[in-house]
């Protein structure tokens, strides 16, 4: 066989295997039934934790009011998505590092493809990796918006700090 | 300064910004080396890089028609472009890729039908050029469909503006490519014109860019069917 015929069957082959997997990949997920997952018992440590952390801060919020900080990611994630993370993390934790510690201001990353947090999707008409800053009063959600200039300011480390910063800060009680 | 010339001055910066990160980079390099391949002919690369942009616009326009009038909701087809668009987009860049080296023979494998078929994507040209602006851009990775989805859309809202806006915005996505092709065009064209002397030339750009094509075409595949980059 010519080596211009091994080419081109090897990148055939790639082709044909990379659709293959494409379909069966989208089979799978399309069979995956969404109340599955969210019905099941959490069955590690962290799940458990992870849920102990949810009744608390229901409790913390049911007393009175407290902004949540969420980062919601989904599909594939990119280097801009994760520095958008890490800064908003950075933002928080250097601005609001008492509020943090006593619970009134939480950071909440979220898988938005995980079943039980899909209905954050329509919620908030998530498009893209998204921060949303969110009011809870007596539990209930009060007023929430998304900071869509994140994306403009990936670039500048002082101005997203500051602009996340500004907005939660705009969302504390008394302000 | 009127409203609305702030609104395109924001809609073109957005474009650009689109156009200068990281993510639609691969699809900016195989656009500039499909129509680059015509150095020979400083005209047709010009107008390569015209109907490039043309492609690129009216992508972004009729997809802000189409959300505007309210037919489709923002959070379906920015998933949905996000979700497939891209995952198309890998294995058709690898098929096109094997036509402009014509590696690829179909309908029988008579004599010269491959070579054919191969000149007949290298003279899709112009057309061609067309076309990679229409798919490229509804290649939507996160930071694009955050500026086009989130900024654009937003601003086309706020200006009350279907089509100028989202027209200004493609166009600043296309900035780069564009650039490329003018400075081809007339910078360069006595060097393109000097390099097609040497009878070969279209011969070797056509394959770099098959070459080119296959390469980002795998590097589509690996980032977004098999996820491992």
């Amino acid at each position: 066989m010519k080596p211009k015929t091994i080419l081109t069957v090897v990148i055939l082959a790639f082709v044909a295997v990379a659709v293959g997997y494409l379909v069966v990949k989208e089979v799978r997920q399309a069979g995956t039934p969404e109340t599955a997952a969210a019905d099941a018992a959490p069955s590690t440590a962290a799940a458990l934790t992870a849920e102990l952390a949810v009744e608390e801060e229901e409790e913390t919020a049911a007393l009175g009011g407290q902004v949540v900080v969420y980062y919601f990611y989904f599909g594939k994630r990119c280097a801009t998505c994760l520095k958008i993370e890490r800064y908003t993390k950075e933002a928080l934790e250097r601005g609001f590092a008492e509020e943090l510690a006593e619970g009134s201001v939480l950071w909440k990353p979220t898988d938005a493809d995980l079943p039980q947090n899909r209905h954050f999707k329509e919620d908030y008409g998530l498009f893209a990796k998204a921060v949303i800053v969110s009011e809870l009063r007596a539990g209930e959600e009060a007023r929430w918006k998304s900071l869509t200039k994140i994306w403009q300011l990936t670039g500048d480390r002082g101005l997203f700090i500051k602009y996340i910063q500004d907005e939660v800060r705009a969302y504390l009680p008394g302000e | 300064m009127g409203p609305l010339l702030i609104g395109a001055a924001s809609a073109l910066w957005f474009g650009i910004l689109m156009a200068i990160s990281p993510c639609p980079m691969a699809t900016n390099v195989a656009a500039i080396s499909y129509i680059g391949k015509r150095l020979g002919s400083p005209r047709q690369v010009l107008l390569g890089g015209v109907l490039y942009t043309v492609g690129r616009t009216v992508a972004y326009v009729g997809l802000a028609v189409v959300i505007l009038a309210g037919l489709q909701s923002i959070p379906r087809v920015s998933t949905f472009l996000q979700d497939y668009m891209n995952k198309v987009l890998g294995p058709l860049l690898i098929v096109v890729g094997l036509f402009l080296l014509e590696l690829v023979k179909f309908g029988g494998g008579g004599p010269g039908v491959g070579e054919k078929l191969g000149k007949k994507v290298e003279g899709w040209g112009l057309a061609g050029a067309l076309a990679l602006g229409v798919i490229f851009a509804l290649s939507f990775c996160p930071i694009s469909a955050a500026l086009f989805f989130g900024s654009l859309i937003s601003l086309a809202v706020k200006y009350n503006s279907r089509i100028l806006l989202p027209g200004v915005f493609g166009v600043g996505t296309a900035l780069p490519v564009f650039a490329f092709a003018v400075i081809i065009g007339l910078g360069v064209g006595s060097l393109g014109a000097a390099f097609h002397k040497l009878q070969k030339f279209e011969w070797w750009a056509r394959r770099v860019t098959g070459v080119v094509f296959i390469l980002v075409g795998i590097y589509y595949c690996l980032e977004y069917i098999f996820e491992i980059l």
